[in-house]
């Protein structure tokens, strides 16, 4: 064990946190401002992927233009999806939404599987991030850098986005008080429905980003979404920067669990989300006072 | 009044038809009766929580897997016979759910809901990689039930009594001066404390009942089934209960049954004819959520009350008497 | 306007009815009914398919030849997602309501295993598998109505292991299984059988990944930094291909060398795939120049444009030896294919096998060589191909004994 394996294998985490991110970033975005708990937010991720590989292997689009188109389509499914379902359970009970989003998860799980077929698709990754970096002995992946570095672009967009521009800072009060928005003018209803586009579009991103990574089939999303929850409730539902801290931490306890302790890495991120919420329910930088929905 | 006349008709009809069954049905149909028995059960204690405490859990899944594993490994690895073992199941899965039980009442709303399902995964992870202690991804093969409960029409009758006894008692529970107290902290949370109720306490007694429940509907499959499996624990096997209850009416006392037999004879039927039953039941359900919002029984009672409610308008109006209600 | 009480009666009796609607199958002359049940979808896809796609060919070849017995065959085919649950649920439909004859299938062990144990036995149907391969079916959890065509995991963990133990610079061991049922009892058998030929070998470490791993990399790294000589491993499909794209650029396959399950299932998964490596599979059709295995080949390719991968080529076995069988006993009668089908000797794709008696088992050959790309295909193919002939790989009636025993005293 020497210092470059565990560099190595800090490194691998670090690239699972990555993509975990992107996903628990759309998530948890959404559930900050609209309040819903998206449980189709996985399989978004899922259509984003297969989208992706629609357009970069059925179609031949080149490979940036076919994760921009596949991100755009998911937001304009999710868009419709919000216009035409989700606006009619906002003021019922937490249940109705639940059941609404779960219902969204085996109806997409299907049409995927009609439109797919249920055989693996793969996506190659383009040349330019085919290789790997050398630093000495510690080899990286050139894709995962590509991926750490969108999700930090990810992430400083979002700030800038919630703190700099007009918008966002309109959804943000909108989160601290609904009243005062609407009283001075602003057009709830679509604030919320840019807020879930954004959600969706990093949503979409992040599956046509994650599938060159290994494969892309069926179940991939009822997989993923439990680990986007736990990422979210780690690092605190609607914190942005915390749930870019959660996702490092399981993507690190993944890496080094399959190290160390491989009995239990995989139940490290569930070990790990049920401290958090004994100890501390409002995540790790979510703010407290939380509890109801 | 006449409502509650006719519940008890219903209540008979179904009796009857229960007790029938096997005399005139094909064995599917009674193996299908058994899963839709051992499924009521589940989500009844599923509502006794959600309707009853106003808890949400995603994770009772658990509580089945840990009732059906316990009940499987009992028999298989020394052979205890099955009563016993079923009793040992209740008893574990109370205890699991006492232990769980008191981190998550200390949470609310979508935390508590979250929480129950993070301990339901680790019980999953637990599961599917102890692969020496309780058989992996295979699970637990080659449960044997006692001689006499071999044949499907037995084994029926058997679930049938446990079930209808269950559901009895969860009535019993859910009317005595504990239920009401129940509903009350359902309802508001703040008032009940101020008459000096330990709200938490409560939720947990409710939370470790439902376990127990639960644990026995699992430890109904075991043998049933004759092979458990870590998909009795995962999350996928936890929204079941949910689906059910909300699909036949959680406001209601037999919505889960109603549910639970809907969901299941759907499933049955609809694998025969389409691979894309997911679809199928997406699509059910949301139209179910768009608009039926009390679920099937609760949209049948609301559909009911506004009946009477015309009726008596009308009975009202007829003998001249001034009123300002209009017809529905 | 109807009463509410109606509405309520007309659903429960519409409830009722959809629960009777369990019709008795279709009276009088019939087909013989052939249960498919494997997993169409999941982890393994594209297996399953390709053994599903050959079971149809060979369906329709035999009812325009006449059919069984003057009868005509009809296959009821379900997908078992590759989960166990799903699996045992729809072995139970098919042989509760449709009522089928026998059973082909699965394509998972562990699946397989649960159906053998909670189908096959409990209601006397004879199941044969052509993919599903866990030794424990024919060993330690055998059922007389079941049977294999398809080299079990310790036959093909020993091929492998037979033919890796002639590198004699191969010492140090890593291993990567999938796991579940395969890929543990098939690790476990390479172990068994790499330490007994060659003492000095050392198992250095041993992964599990789950059935429907994507992400690899922390597996890659840590079995890099542990630096052995060959990682032997049996993922296949979407994971293996997963795993070659992710190890790549480690630089993984100039580092150690690779012993890895060689299906053209999965090869076509991984277009990726590296040269030199020890590769196993249990009857491609490039494996076998028979003038059977070319029309097969021929006719499969034309009716379903891509090429029979070894799943397709046993599953095609599986089924002519049922009807060799049926044949044989001059009906369909469980009991009578039975005593028919143990002790058959078939003349099949892959040469001539017999069905042991004892354990239910076919000593059916493994194919073990070193990938290759060839310019006729759009997948790497093995090249020095050793045909290891079923009885050198087989457990003897003396093995199978013990194992049994060992297991009951448990």
């Amino acid at each position: 064990m020497t210092a470059a394996d565990v560099l190595g294998q800090f490194l691998s985490g670090l690239a699972r946190a990555g993509v975990l991110f992107l996903i628990a970033a759309g998530l948890s975005f959404i559930f900050g401002v609209v309040k819903i708990v998206n449980f189709a937010h996985g399989a978004l991720y899922m259509v984003g992927a297969f989208l992706t590989y629609s357009f970069r292997v059925t179609l031949g689009v080149p490979f940036w233009a076919s994760i921009a188109l596949a991100a755009v389509c998911v937001a304009v499914i999710g868009i419709a999806m919000e216009v035409f379902l989700f606006r009619r359970v906002y003021g019922r009970p937490v249940a109705d939404q639940l059941l609404l989003t779960f219902a969204m998860v085996l109806i997409i799980h299907d049409v995927m599987r009609l439109a797919y077929g249920s055989n693996l698709r793969s996506v190659p990754r383009p040349p330019l991030l085919a290789g790997a970096v050398f630093l000495g002995d510690v080899v990286f992946p050139s894709y995962y850098i590509f991926i750490v570095l969108t999700g930090s672009a990810v992430l400083l967009g979002f700030w800038a986005f919630l703190h700099r521009t007009r918008l966002g800072k309109t959804i943000r009060a909108a989160v601290g008080n609904r009243e005062m928005v609407a009283c001075l003018g602003k057009p709830l209803p679509w604030l919320f429905t840019a807020a879930f586009a954004a959600g969706v579009f990093v949503d979409g991103l992040a599956g046509a980003i994650g599938a060159p990574l290994g494969g892309i089939r069926l179940g991939m999303d009822f997989d993923i979404i439990i680990l986007a929850f736990a990422t979210v409730i780690v690092g605190g539902f609607g914190s942005l920067p915390g749930t870019a801290l959660a996702a490092f931490i399981i993507g690190e306890a993944y890496a080094f669990g399959i190290w160390l302790v491989p009995a239990i890495a995989l139940s490290l991120p569930f070990i790990i989300m049920a401290v958090v919420l004994i100890v501390r329910p409002w995540g790790l930088l979510g703010r407290s006072g939380g509890g109801e929905l | 009044m006449s409502s509650s006349r006719r519940s008890r008709w219903w209540l008979i009809a179904l009796a009857v038809v229960a007790l029938a069954l096997p005399q005139f049905a094909e064995p599917i149909v009674v193996h299908t009766a058994i899963e839709i028995l051992i499924m009521a059960l589940f989500a009844m204690s599923f509502n006794l929580l959600f309707d009853g405490a106003g808890l949400l859990t995603f994770g009772h899944g658990c509580y089945y897997g840990v009732g059906a594993y316990t009940a499987a490994l009992l028999m298989t690895e020394i052979g205890m016979p099955m009563f016993p073992a079923m009793f040992a199941a209740m008893v574990m899965g109370g205890l699991v759910a006492l232990v769980f039980g008191f981190f998550c009442v200390r949470l609310t709303g979508v935390y508590f809901s979250i929480l129950t399902l993070a301990f339901a995964q680790l019980m999953f992870s637990v599961f599917q990689q102890s692969y020496t202690l309780t058989g992996g991804d295979l699970g637990i093969l080659d449960i044997q039930p006692p001689a006499f409960l071999v044949a499907v029409n037995n084994y029926y009758y058997f679930t049938l009594v446990m079930v209808g006894f269950s559901i009895w008692l969860l009535w019993r529970i859910l009317h005595s001066p504990f239920g009401r107290t129940l509903h009350a902290s359902r309802d508001s949370v703040v008032r009940t404390q101020f008459i000096g109720i330990n709200v938490r306490r409560y939720r947990l007694a409710a939370f470790v009942i439902a376990g127990v429940f639960a644990s026995l509907a699992g430890a109904l499959f075991a043998p049933f089934n004759r092979a458990v499996a870590p998909f009795l624990v995962s999350w996928v096997k936890s929204s079941d209960p949910v689906l059910m209850t909300l699909l036949g009416g959680a406001g209601t006392f037999w919505g889960p049954v109603v549910g639970a037999a809907v969901f299941t004879t759907l499933h049955e039927v609809a694998i025969g004819y389409t691979t894309y039953w997911l679809l199928l039941m997406g699509s059910i359900l949301l139209v179910g959520v768009l608009f039926l919002p009390g679920g099937i029984l609760g949209f049948l009672e609301e559909r009911s009350r506004r009946v009477a409610a015309a009726r008596r308008t009308r009975m009202t109006e007829a003998r001249g008497a001034s009123s300002n209600a209009s017809a529905d | 306007m109807m009463r509410s009480g109606r509405c309520s009666t007309a659903l429960s009796t519409a409830l009722l009815v959809l629960a009777s609607m369990a019709t008795p199958a279709m009276a009088q002359q019939q087909p013989i009914k052939i249960g498919v049940v494997g997993g169409l979808s999941g982890a393994a896809a594209s297996i399953g398919q390709a053994w599903a796609d050959a079971l149809k060919m060979g369906a329709d070849e035999i009812n325009a030849a006449g059919g069984i017995l003057g009868r005509k065959v009809a296959l009821t085919v379900r997908d078992t997602e590759f989960k166990v649950d799903v699996g045992v649920r729809e072995a139970k439909d098919l042989v509760l309501r449709e009522k089928v004859n026998f059973l082909l299938g699965a394509i998972s062990s562990g699946v397989s295993l649960a159906i053998s144990t909670s189908v096959s036995k409990e209601n006397k149907i004879i199941q044969i598998t052509a993919v599903a391969n866990t030794h424990r079916q024919t060993v330690e959890l055998f059922q007389r109505y079941f049977f294999q065509v398809v080299p079990n995991t310790f036959m093909e963990g020993r091929a492998a292991a037979m033919v890796a133990a002639k590198q004699p610079s191969w010492k140090n061991y890593y291993t990567v299984g999938y796991d579940y049922e395969f890929g543990r009892m098939q690790a476990g058998a390479f172990v068994e059988t790499i330490k007994k030929l060659r003492p000095d070998v050392k198992i250095v470490g041993q992964h599990w990944p789950p059935v429907g791993e994507t992400d690899y990399t922390p597996y890659i790294t840590s079995m890099m930094a542990a630096k052995p000589d060959v990682v032997y491993s049996n993922l296949f499909e979407a994971g293996l291909a997963a795993f070659i794209k992710q190890a790549l650029p480690y630089g993984f396959f100039q580092k150690v060398k690779f012993v890895s399950l060689a299906d053209v299932s999965s090869m076509m998964a991984v277009p990726e795939m590296p040269e030199g490596v020890l590769g196993y599979n249990r009857g491609e059709f490039y494996c076998e120049n028979t003038p059977d295995m070319k029309k097969f080949t021929e006719a499969f390719h034309q009716r379903y444009k891509y090429y029979p991968v070894s799943y397709a080529v046993m599953g095609y076995d599986s089924l002519y030896v049922l009807k060799r069988a049926i044949e044989k006993a001059g009906t369909i009668e469980t009991e009578a294919v039975l005593k028919a089908l143990e002790g058959l000797t078939y003349e099949g794709l892959r040469g001539k096998f017999t069905i042991r008696a004892f354990d239910h088992q076919a000593d059916v050959p493994e194919y073990v060589g070193w990938t290759v790309k060839d310019s006729k295909y759009p997948f790497v193919i093995l090249k020095d191909i050793v045909k290891v002939p079923g009885s050198q790989i087989t457990l003897t009636e003396d093995e199978v004994k013990q194992m049994r025993a060992a297991a009951a005293k448990k």
